[in-house]
Order: structure tokens, then C-alpha cells, then sequence
């Protein structure tokens, strides 16, 4: 008898009712915010524009997402300093390129040009950022074990937030919104925010084109190559270092592109606004399953809708106030459970104690 | 000569050094650190900063396996200063091409290119700027030259004048009750080392120029602790004053202050010198 006692992973039954009582809260509060009414009453009309926000949302989470993916697969990292690859293209962008393309009116006249060069600056930044950590903070730590260049990664953030708080200032910048872009679109007899439309439809087609990128060509063969076997690419005649580079250079063009959408969607820039997206994406890799793109794709829209459905759903079911300032509460008990429950993630495979 | 000067490393480290000098500049740090003096009325925090690029990487044109001469060492130093100076100079037209620079780059202010020009302008000012980063490029990969006799001691003595100069008012603070206050005055100001002229009896301190810009020295005072004791030991030149203290922890040390050297950071120098290079000083 005494023996059966032992062998009860008491830990495993903490677990379990800690995941049964979170899911029965969050059926409890969906309950009482459909059949009781509790909370504002919202029509069918508002709850597809939560859910248009949340996939735009995730979009973007899903762009930078990748970068985190990315790296993770290839060195087992997890750069904390992905977020300010995102930030420093936005920003560089829209001093140097977005405000004087609208202070010249040209924004204005030609504005799918001018969101080209907007881009286009944003992600030659991003990437001339994450080549040179890669090359000073990264690579020289290449053998160091894992907790080095974990720590350094996050001062490579702090580093950069700063230089570019140095750089630009630390006032919030208005990021110029062409006029094209001001109002609604019909589409399937919603109306829906026209940037709103621009990022998911931008955000799907770089994550069609990476995939493709990295299922279909030489490089993203030697990519997956580097990713499954360093020392074994290496014999097979890769250059293991220019891959790695390119894959920075990769997942920070993402973060890029998400720059300029991020951008176009909240119409401001400031040197902190890589940190709070970058966990949050960091938060959709691991949900999705870290280092599968198609995982943080999917972790990135779960996310995005997770975070602008749940607080009227079920935070304001429980009778909470002010729900949708604790969408980060949502965020990140996301990732704790699913830390918890399912390390994996959705669709990511039991790592190897090599890469785990 | 040409694959001696290994011209694509050298190339690349000025450049890198010019890079690191330009960023410093555009986000500040030069700027903020300027008003931290190193040696009052010489060097400053913020000079030490932009100098500092261009000395490393002078020192870094040469590896100890390279089997080439002293001159070319000291032409991949030259190289180095010049390419680092470069990308700053580039920042200072900018400014004259695009006056409003500050609206992007905040701390791109007249101020910084002040500091950079040593206030003598844009095109003057660069000259200068790029003959004093070339002559660092210089003094960096000279280090390697220097014999090994000279080259530690003299590391140590940058090292401690730096070092003083960083925490002189700590230093002032520590020092209040041991030492009198006309001795600290001798080589601490309130921040940083003191820079005097030798001890003179002249009635009226003269200002001088430094750095390319005009430096009105503090007062010197005249009847001085240390010169009090010094006199008393019977040392008829004022530099003996300094020697005087110097000969407290070694007495053979005397001989390497000059006449004409009898400033604070020299002093402090030869200090190091002393202490780190026993063998050069027979008796210490």
C-alpha cells in the first residue's frame, strides 16, 4: 500500500487540476458572457472586428515569430535581441525614409512605392542588425555553452534599445500613414480597417515565400541541412557560418517587414516597442512549437486571436473590468501552460536532448 | 610593401574603429562624456572616447607572428587613424548639408561638432580632426615598437592617470582627512587631475591653448604644502617639489622628472614607471 503511495507523481496531479481548474475558469466565464449576458453585449458585427484584429495581430506576431523559429532551429538559441532587429527597422524607416517621403507629399501620391522604399529601408536595417550581433555578440560564443550566449543575447537587446534611444531620442515617433490607407474595405460585406487587410495579406505572402524558400531551394536546403547536423553540413561542404548568417539575416527581414506593418497599423515608433512584441512572438514560436515555421505561423494567428477575443469572452464572463488591459495576462499565461503541459508546442516534435 | 601592409585588414579595422567613433558621436556619448575632464583643460572623458578607437585599433595592425618592419607597423597605424577619422568627418558635412540633422538624429547637435571640429570649423576643424586620429592610428601601432622596458611602465602610467582622473572626487572625498588640502590641489581639481605649468612665481597665470582650443587655466597657487617641503629639503627648482614627493617612495626617481615636466599626469606617470619597473631604476 505504502508503495503505491510512492509511486503517485504528485507533481503530474498538481498539474492536472492546475490545468482543470484554468480551463474550467475559462468555460466559466465564456458560460456567463453567452447565456448570463455578464459584461458589455457586444454584436456580431464587433466580434469580427476582435477577430479581423486578432489575425492581423497574430500576422505580425507570426513575422517576427519566424525569426525566433529560425534561429532556434539552427543554433538552439533563443535571441532575445530579435525584438530590437524589429524595432531598429521600423524606426531607421520611418525617420529617415517614411517622414521625409511625407513631408515631400510624396507618400501621399504615390503611396505603394513609398511603403516599397519604406520596406525596403526597414529591411536592410533589420538585417545589417542581426549581421553584425550575429558576427560580434554570437559567433565568437558558438561553442560556449548554452546559458552564454542566452545572457548575451539579452544584453545585445539592451544594447541596441539603448543605441537607438541614443540614436533617435526617446519620444514616441508618428509613423506617417498613407492617405490611400485611411477607412475601411468591404470584404465579404465587413468592413475592415484597409491596413489591417495589408498586413495579413503581406504577412501571408512572406510566410508562403519563406516556406517555399526554405522547402524548394539549395539554400533553404542548407539551411534544414545545418539546422539537423552542424559538423555534418559541414563535411557535406557547406559553409556553416555564412548559413547561420543568412538565417539571421532571414528571420530579421521578417522582423523587418513586420516593422513597417507594425507601423502601419498603430501609427507610431519608439525604441521600446521591440521588447513587448519580441516575447510575445518569442511567446508564439514556443506555442506553435519552436523551431517549425509553419509552428510559429500558426502559434502567431492562436496568439493574436487568443489575446483579442479572450478578454471579452471570458475575462469580462468573470465579471473583470477593464478586460482588454489584461491581454498580456492572457499572453503569457499562454505560455506558461503551455510550457507546462505542452513543451512542444502545437505542432512541434519531442526535441532530442540535443536540441531540447 | 603593398601585401606587407595587409592593406584589407588594416582597411577593415580602420573602418570598423571609424564606425564605433561615429556611433559613439550620433548617439551621445561623446557629447555627455565631454563634460567629464580626465586632466582639466586637457583631455576630457569624451576625447579619451573618440581617441580611444583609432589608438586601439592602431594597436591591433599588428600580430606578434607578422614578420615585418617597424615602418610598416607604423604606416598600418597611419592608415588606421586616417580611415577612422573618416566616417566622422562625414557626419560633420552632413551637418552643413543637411542642417536639420537633429530632427532624426537627436544628438547630432552643434555642440558634438563643436567638440569634433575642436571649434575651429568644419573644414579646419576636420583637418585637424583627421591629423589627430591619423597620429593615434600612429601612437597605437608604435606601442608595439616600444621596447618592453618602457612599453609596461607606460601602459601603467596611462592606466593610473586615467584611472585618477575617473575618480578624483572620490579621491578627494578619501584623501580629506590624511593629506592637506593644498596637496590634493597640486594634482586633483574638483574633477579630474590638475594640468599646471611648472611652479613659477610669476603674479599672473597665462592661459594657454590645448586641444585647438583656448583653455583658461585655474590660478596656480604659489607657496604650496608640497613646495613648502620641498624647499625645506633644500630643492632650489620647483620641479623639485615633485621630486620630492616622488623620492619619498624612491629616491633614485628624482632623476626622471625633468624640469619641464612637472605636471600632475607626468608625475603620476613616472609614478607608475617607477613602481612597475624596478629594473630601470637601479636602488628602488
Amino acid at each position: 500500500m505504502s508503495n503505491r503511495f510512492r509511486e503517485v507523481d504528485y507533481i503530474g496531479i498538481i498539474l492536472w487540476v492546475f490545468r482543470a481548474v484554468v480551463i474550467g475558469i475559462v468555460i466559466y466565464g465564456i458560460i456567463k458572457k453567452i447565456f448570463f449576458g455578464v459584461g458589455n453585449q457586444y454584436d456580431f458585427k464587433t466580434w469580427m472586428d476582435f477577430f479581423v484584429s486578432g489575425v492581423a495581430q497574430g500576422s505580425l506576431y507570426a513575422l517576427i515569430a519566424l525569426g525566433y523559429t529560425m534561429v532556434y532551429g539552427i543554433l538552439f538559441m533563443i535571441n532575445f535581441a530579435h525584438g530590437e532587429f524589429f524595432m531598429s527597422g521600423a524606426m531607421t524607416a520611418t525617420v529617415f525614409i517614411a517622414a521625409s517621403l511625407a513631408n515631400s507629399g510624396f507618400l501621399d501620391e504615390q503611396p505603394f512605392i513609398s511603403l516599397v522604399l519604406i520596406t525596403i529601408a526597414s529591411v536592410v536595417t533589420a538585417i545589417g542588425i542581426s549581421l553584425l550581433t550575429e558576427r560580434v555578440a554570437y559567433r565568437p560564443l558558438r561553442n560556449a555553452p548554452r546559458l552564454v550566449p542566452l545572457i548575451t543575447a539579452i544584453g545585445a537587446s539592451f544594447f541596441w534599445q539603448y543605441f537607438f534611444r541614443g540614436l533617435f531620442g526617446s519620444a514616441i515617433i508618428p509613423f506617417p500613414v498613407p492617405e490611400a490607407l485611411d477607412g475601411r474595405w468591404l470584404i465579404l460585406g465587413y468592413p475592415i480597417l484597409k491596413t489591417r487587410v495589408i498586413v495579413m495579406i503581406t504577412a501571408f505572402i512572406s510566410l508562403i515565400a519563406l516556406n517555399m524558400f526554405i522547402k524548394q531551394t539549395k539554400t533553404g536546403k542548407a539551411i534544414r541541412a545545418v539546422a539537423e547536423d552542424k559538423d555534418v553540413a559541414a563535411l557535406m561542404g557547406i559553409d556553416v557560418n555564412r548559413t547561420i548568417s543568412l538565417t539571421f539575416a532571414i528571420g530579421a527581414g521578417m522582423a523587418g517587414i513586420a516593422g513597417v506593418l507594425w507601423g502601419l497599423v498603430f501609427k507610431q515608433v519608439h525604441f521600446y516597442m521591440g521588447f513587448v512584441p519580441g516575447i510575445k512572438a518569442f511567446t508564439a514560436a514556443v506555442l506553435g512549437g519552436i523551431g517549425s515555421i509553419p509552428g510559429a505561423a500558426i502559434g502567431g494567428l492562436i496568439l493574436g486571436i487568443v489575446e483579442a477575443v479572450g478578454p471579452p469572452l471570458f475575462l469580462e464572463g468573470l465579471g473583470i473590468s477593464g478586460a482588454h488591459q489584461l491581454k498580456d495576462v492572457i499572453a503569457f499565461m499562454l505560455l506558461v501552460m503551455i510550457l507546462i503541459f505542452r513543451p512542444q508546442g502545437i505542432i512541434g516534435e519531442v526535441l532530442r536532448e540535443k536540441k531540447a | 610593401m603593398m601585401t606587407q601592409l595587409n592593406l584589407r585588414k588594416t582597411g577593415q579595422l580602420g573602418l570598423i574603429a571609424g564606425i564605433v567613433v561615429l556611433s559613439v558621436s550620433a548617439i551621445g556619448m561623446v557629447k555627455t562624456f565631454d563634460e567629464r575632464d580626465i586632466i582639466t583643460g586637457v583631455l576630457t572623458l569624451g576625447q579619451l572616447l573618440l581617441y580611444s578607437a583609432p589608438l586601439i585599433a592602431g594597436y591591433m595592425v599588428w600580430d606578434r607572428k607578422e614578420d615585418v618592419s617597424k615602418g610598416i607597423i607604423l604606416s598600418r597605424g597611419l592608415i588606421v587613424g586616417f580611415l577612422a577619422a573618416l566616417p566622422v568627418i562625414g557626419l560633420i558635412f552632413l551637418t552643413l548639408l543637411w542642417p536639420t540633422i537633429r530632427n532624426a538624429l537627436v544628438n547630432v547637435s552643434p555642440a558634438l561638432i563643436e567638440i569634433l571640429t575642436f571649434g575651429q570649423g568644419p573644414v579646419v576643424g576636420s583637418l585637424i580632426l583627421l591629423g589627430v586620429m591619423t597620429l593615434w592610428g600612429v601612437v597605437g601601432a608604435a606601442f608595439h615598437i616600444l621596447p618592453e622596458k618602457v612599453k609596461k611602465p607606460l601602459f601603467t602610467g596611462v592606466v593610473w592617470v586615467i584611472s585618477v582622473g575617473l575618480l578624483s572626487e572620490i579621491l578627494l572625498l578619501i584623501l580629506r582627512p590624511y593629506v592637506p588640502r593644498n596637496v590634493q590641489k597640486i594634482f586633483l581639481a574638483r574633477r579630474g587631475l590638475r594640468w599646471e605649468r611648472p611652479f613659477s612665481f610669476s603674479s599672473s597665470p597665462s592661459p594657454s591653448t590645448s586641444g585647438g582650443m583656448r583653455v583658461a587655466r585655474p590660478p596656480i597657487k604659489r607657496q604650496s604644502s608640497a613646495w613648502t617641503i620641498a624647499k625645506r629639503n633644500g630643492c632650489a627648482h620647483s620641479t623639485s617639489a615633485w621630486a620630492s614627493f616622488l623620492s619619498s617612495s624612491c629616491p633614485s626617481s628624482s632623476a626622471l622628472i625633468s624640469p619641464k615636466s612637472s605636471t600632475s599626469w607626468v608625475f603620476l606617470s613616472s609614478w607608475a614607471w617607477v613602481s612597475t619597473s624596478s629594473s630601470v631604476l637601479p636602488g628602488c
